[in-house]
This record gives structure tokens, sequence and C-alpha cells, in this order.
């Protein structure tokens, strides 16, 4: 059964065209690359090391 | 693929052989965002949009630079209306890669065609009125149909629109609308939820609770081509809907084609004949109307060159009667001329030329030219004595037979070319004074009087005017 109310929630308002820049600088372009070479960066000189299970070969 | 860490090609070891860097999640990573996006793309090949929408994301997530799963993702947005979605994705990935990308194509592809932005802006535009016409309760729903069919005739492809268009169709119990509607947004995007969803309460709803059922009462049961029989030893097979014609039944048809066809060139073909020719002889006239018009005007300006040449020749005419006419200039010098060709000719004596310089009026003389006025009194001079003496003798003449009209003239020009014959003047008197003319008498001996008061005529004109009383 749809309850008509809860629906309607579900809709957001569309971007208009006078929107777009905004939203392309407020898009979040977080990605687990960058969040691993972050990670890698951390540590010393030496290279990172990461326990891989065999898995994820 | 490429090391993290110092760019260096990598191999299928699990460490980078210049650096040393372990890259087995680095790898592992990369190849989730493959994975994904070659999922997004099978999803977006079967329209499952939704789905492929998912999977794209995830790729992007695992790696952000990855150009083609954005792209794609700008087009998935494009194609289900979300054109400032797509921007977004198109504009990134312009910036990770500003050659050689398809979305510098896409976003061209749109740029270009000022109406077609136009449209989206106003889309958008309409969508989010009718969406907030909805958050504002019952009473404005009518409204945000009206709203969301103008943005559904702007762009049928706007999935979200669809959708809120179905639901609201839902909510007033216009199932019918709502299935049509929202079976056009399967078409468009198959994965969505929301939409299948939406789509199986209207099936409940038209199909009385079974969606599958409902479908099939609609559908038609295959009928069989032909039904076959056994009559005896022979097996007929008989067509289906198939009736014989008979020949009655031909002929009707026949004349209702005839009568049907009559009518079709009745009302459709001669009108249309009637129209066309009627234009074309109104084009014609007009045609005609201008050329004659055009006539007209050529005929007026001839008839006024006409006019102004006939004019001119009567002008000329006018001229030419100046110089050859019986006062012209021309006939008076063919007098002098004649004139002087008889005072040369000895035989035709100087009354004759006095007869031609006659033929030319004093009046001339003043317009004449000087060789002519010249000449004309030159011829005058020579003739002058002689022609006097036989005027004087001729009016004498005419005196004593009592033709005093002949008399008069005579001594009137017998007086003009000798001024100095008082006999002549005093005769000229008495032949007006004899004539009945008393007073032109009187001046003429007046004029004796005044000329000659010496001479022998003088005395007797002094006793004529005595006698006529002056």
């Amino acid at each position: 059964m749809i309850i008509f109310e809860e629906e309607l929630k579900k809709f957001s308002r569309s971007l208009e065209i006078a929107d777009t820049e905004d939203a392309v600088y407020s898009e979040d372009l977080t990605d687990m690359m960058s969040i691993f070479i972050n990670l890698a960066n951390d540590y010393d000189e030496t290279p990172v090391d990461v326990n891989v299970d065999a898995d994820d070969e | 693929m490429e090391c993290y860490n110092c760019g260096f090609p990598l191999s299928e070891l699990g460490y980078c052989t210049s650096c040393g860097a372990d890259v087995r999640k680095y790898k592992k990573i990369m190849y989730t965002a493959n994975r994904l996006y070659n999922d997004g793309l099978d999803r977006a090949s079967v329209r499952d949009l939704s789905g492929a929408i998912k999977s794209l994301r995830g790729a992007l997530r695992c790696n952000k630079n990855h150009v083609d799963a954005r792209n794609l993702l700008g087009l998935i947005y494009y194609e289900m209306g979300e054109a400032v979605a797509a921007f977004v994705e198109w504009v990134i990935s312009k910036n990770i890669r500003p050659e050689k990308n398809l979305a510098d194509e896409y976003i061209n592809m749109v740029q270009s065609d000022k109406g077609r932005l136009d449209t989206i802006g106003a889309t958008l535009k309409k969508f989010n009125v009718a969406l907030d016409l909805c958050n504002q309760g019952e009473r404005s729903y009518d409204l945000a149909v009206i709203q969301l069919k103008k943005v559904l005739s702007l762009n049928p492809k706007y999935v979200k629109a669809r959708k809120l268009l179905a639901l609201l169709y839902l909510h007033k119990g216009d199932y019918d609308k709502a299935l049509k509607g929202l079976e056009a947004c399967r078409d468009i995007d198959c994965g969505d939820v929301d939409t299948l969803r939406y789509l199986q309460e209207a099936e409940l709803a038209v199909y009385g609770g079974d969606p599958a059922g409902g479908k099939k009462r609609k559908e038609k049961k295959p009928q069989p081509a032909a039904v076959a029989f056994s009559n005896g030893n022979e097996t007929i097979i008989q067509p289906v809907g198939h009736k014989e014609v008979s020949g009655l039944t031909t002929l009707l048809q026949i004349g209702m084609g005839i009568i049907v066809g009559a009518l079709v060139t009745y009302f459709l073909i001669v009108p249309g004949r009637e129209a066309a020719v009627r234009a074309q002889g109104n084009e014609q006239q007009a045609l005609l109307s201008e050329q004659l018009d055009a006539k007209n005007a050529d005929i007026t300006d001839m008839n006024a060159r006409i006019r102004e040449l006939e004019q001119t020749i009567a002008d000329q005419r006018s001229e030419l009667e100046g110089y050859t006419g019986a006062n012209g200039v021309l006939i008076y010098n063919d007098h002098l001329q004649a004139a002087a060709s008889a005072y040369l000719d000895e035989s035709q004596g100087e009354m004759a030329v006095e007869q031609y310089l006659g033929m030319i009026p004093e009046s001339y003389l003043e317009t004449a030219s000087p060789e002519f006025c010249e000449l004309y009194a030159q011829l005058k001079a020579e003739i002058g004595d002689s022609v006097a003496d036989s005027y004087y003798d001729a009016g004498l003449e005419a005196y004593r037979q009592q033709d005093y009209t002949v008399a008069i003239n005579s001594l009137e020009k017998a007086y003009m070319y000798d001024p100095d014959n008082d006999d002549a003047l005093y005769y000229l008197g008495v032949c007006y004074y004899d004539s009945g003319n008393v007073s032109t008498a009187a001046e003429k001996f007046n004029d004796l009087l005044a000329h000659f008061p010496d001479s022998a005529q003088a005395e007797k004109a002094r006793q004529r005017l005595e006698e006529i009383g002056e």
C-alpha cells in the first residue's frame, strides 16, 4: 500500500540551470583512492605495508 | 595502470618495481572501480538506469578520476531529464581530463542549442513549482497535475516528473492514467524501485488484484484460420470468417464504390480544382488589369504628346504662313523682286513697277530689313516723276469723264509721287468737291493754300473754299 505523503517526501527539488556552478563546487569528490593514498603518505618514507588476504588478489 | 607513489607503470606484481611501494590495495580499488563501471554500462544498455547510476556512483567512489564512468553517469542523468546533474558530472570530467574528452562534446551539444537550453531551464522550474504545489496540500494537487503535464510536454523523458504525476493520479484514484504514465516511466528506466512499486499498485487497482489476469482479459484468443470437418469420406477445410460473395453483393459493392468515388470527386476534388482555376483566373485578371492600366497610361501620354505635336505643327504652320501667305514676308519680297525685274525690263514700263510696289503695304516697311527698305525707296525714287505724270494725266482724263473714283485714286498717287505738283492737289480737291465729299475737298484746298500759297492754283482754291463757306 502506498502512502502518498510518505512517497511525496522522497521527491526533492530539481537543480536549476543557475545552480549548476554551486552544484559543481559542492560535489563530494572524496574517493577510496584518495583516502588510500593519504594513508600511504602518512607513513614514513618506507613503503606502505598492507596485509592483503589471498582473496583480495 | 601507474604507481600512485612514483607514477611508474605497474606490472602484475604486488609492488612497484620502481619505488617498491605496495600496490595490492591500490590495484584492488582500481579493479573495483572498473568492475562497477562495467556493471553500470551493462545496466544502462538494458535501460536499468537507476541500477546503472548506483554502479557508476560506486565506481566514482572508488576512483573519482574515472572519466568514462563520470561521462556515462552524466549521460544517464540527461536521459532521465536531470540536466543540471548531468552538467555537473560533465564539467568535473572535463576538469579531470581537458583534452579528448567526450564530456566536451556533450556540453557543446547542449550549449550550442539555445532553444534546448531554455526548454531545459523551463522544465526544471515548472517541476519545482509543481512539487511546491504538491507540498501545499490537497487543494493544489490539480494545479500540480496541470503543471506536470506542461513539464512532460516539454520533456517527455523527465522520469521524476512522470513519477510524481503518476503518484498524484494514484492518489486521486485515476489508476488508468497512472498506469499509462508509469509504463512510460518504466520504458525509460526499468530499474527504478519506486516506479515498479507504483506500477504494481496501479495494476492491482486496474486489473482487480491480478495484474497478469487483467492483461489476459484484454488479450484476444487466437482464432484458428480454418475449420476442418468430415463429410463422409471427404475432409472439408473451410476458412473462418470467409463469406461467399454473391453476384448481387458484388454489383452492390461496385455501385457503392462508384457512388462514393463520385461523391469524393464532387465534394473534394472538384471544389479544389474550381478554387485553383478561380485563383488562376484571378491572377490572370489581376495581371491583365495591370497591363491594361499600363496601356491606358501609355495612351494618355501618347495623346498628350500628339496634342503637343499638333500644337507645334499649327504654330509652325502659322509661322510659315507669316512667310509665305498673302501677307507674308516672302510674298512682299516677291513683289519687290518683281518690281525690280519690271524696272530693269524696259518693255514693262514704270507703271508695272509701281503696281508691284503698290502691293507692298507701308506698314510692312516698319518691320522690313534695311536692304528691303533701301531697294524699295530707290525704285520708288527712280520711277517717281514718270509715274506721277502718268497718274496725273490719268486722273485728269478721268475727271473730265466725271469718273471721280478713278480720278481721286490717280491724283492721290500723282501727288504722292510728286509732292510739288500743286495742280494734282488742286484737282484732287475739285474731284472730292464734285463728288460731294466737301469736307475732304476743303482739307485738300487748305493743304494747297498751306503748301503752295503763291501758286496759280492757290487763288482757285480760295474761291472754292469760299463757295464751300469756309
